[in-house]
């Protein structure tokens, strides 16, 4: 009883603080798209918060720097529990097109977990509506409900990747082709 | 003193206030994950930057003028809120206990 009323409780008002870690303000414009009215995150009780100290989930964006991993860290760590991230744009994805030059260490999760990552440059406001879904439809029915009708309705493939799949992504990257033919 | 009298007594409704706020404390404590202290966690927040110091001098020019008004706006509104059937001694108690906080808070 007291689980669901937690869970209601957490579904029903996610903060969201946004950290820029070196994004070209790309993604940070569409942040704001998908929290204003057009795509209205705030409907469902997303609130963008200035502090980390009072934020649920992390929208972070821009590849992971040298110079701001340690901020970075630092952020996440100040966050209250339970603490969620999404990562918004190639760049917080993988750290492209910026890896490897010689500051950047990759996307975000070169510095702490990521719960649900948003590919695009710039990731597309919708496509970051649908990823803050995604992690909500895990606590709140409502969000449930909004995953499935669009899932039914629309094309969604490549719009969010969860871990898992990155990490599918990655390993199959790193495997060589079939290499040239012996004859 | 009638039943009435003791609920709406400013005593019991501290108690009854005290009471509350335990209960919530409490409740939160108990639906809370566990808090994990690693690394910055009980630091400063400071945009992610490392403090080293937890406290900063102020530089306001008016601050403590301003904090005096603060003071005062605070004690007139609250004599002038009390109920005309309150006893006047409390609302002078409340006066000069006011005016002792601020003349401690800036005696240096
Ligand atoms: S993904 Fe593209 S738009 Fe977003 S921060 Fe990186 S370069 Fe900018």
């Amino acid at each position: 009883m007291l689980d669901r009323l937690v869970r209601w409780a957490r579904g029903k008002s996610p903060w969201v603080c946004h950290l820029n870690c070196g994004s070209c303000n790309g993604c940070d414009i569409e942040i704001l798209a998908a929290l204003t009215p057009r795509f209205d995150l705030e409907r469902l009780g997303v609130l963008l918060e200035g502090s980390p100290r009072h934020a649920d989930v992390l929208l972070a964006t821009g590849p992971v720097t040298r110079q701001i991993k340690d901020r970075v860290v630092r952020i996440y760590e100040q966050m209250a529990e339970p603490k969620f991230v999404v990562c918004v744009g190639t760049c917080g994805v993988s750290g492209s097109p910026f890896y490897p030059g010689y500051n950047v260490l990759g996307g975000v999760d070169a510095a702490i977990p990521v719960d649900i990552y948003v590919p695009g440059c710039p990731a597309r406001p919708d496509a970051i509506a649908y990823g803050v879904l995604k992690l909500l439809a895990t606590l709140n029915s409502q969000a449930q409900e909004l995953v499935e009708e669009i899932e039914a309705t629309r094309d969604t493939v490549g719009l969010i990747y969860m871990p898992e799949e990155i990490e599918e992504q990655r390993e199959s990257a790193q495997t060589p082709g079939p290499g040239p033919s012996e004859n | 003193m009638t039943a009435a009298g003791i609920i709406y007594h400013p005593v019991t409704a501290f108690l009854l206030c005290m009471v509350g706020g335990w209960v919530l404390y409490t409740l939160g404590r108990a639906l809370a994950p566990v808090t994990r202290t690693v690394g910055g966690k009980l630091k400063t927040y400071a945009c992610g930057e490392n403090l080293e110091q937890d406290s900063f001098p102020n530089a306001y020019d008016l601050f403590h003028a301003a904090f005096i008004f603060t003071l005062l706006d605070v004690i007139a509104l609250v004599i002038g809120t009390v109920p005309a059937t309150a006893m006047l001694w409390l609302k002078a108690g409340y006066l000069v206990v006011g005016l002792v906080a601020i003349v401690i808070l800036f005696k240096d």
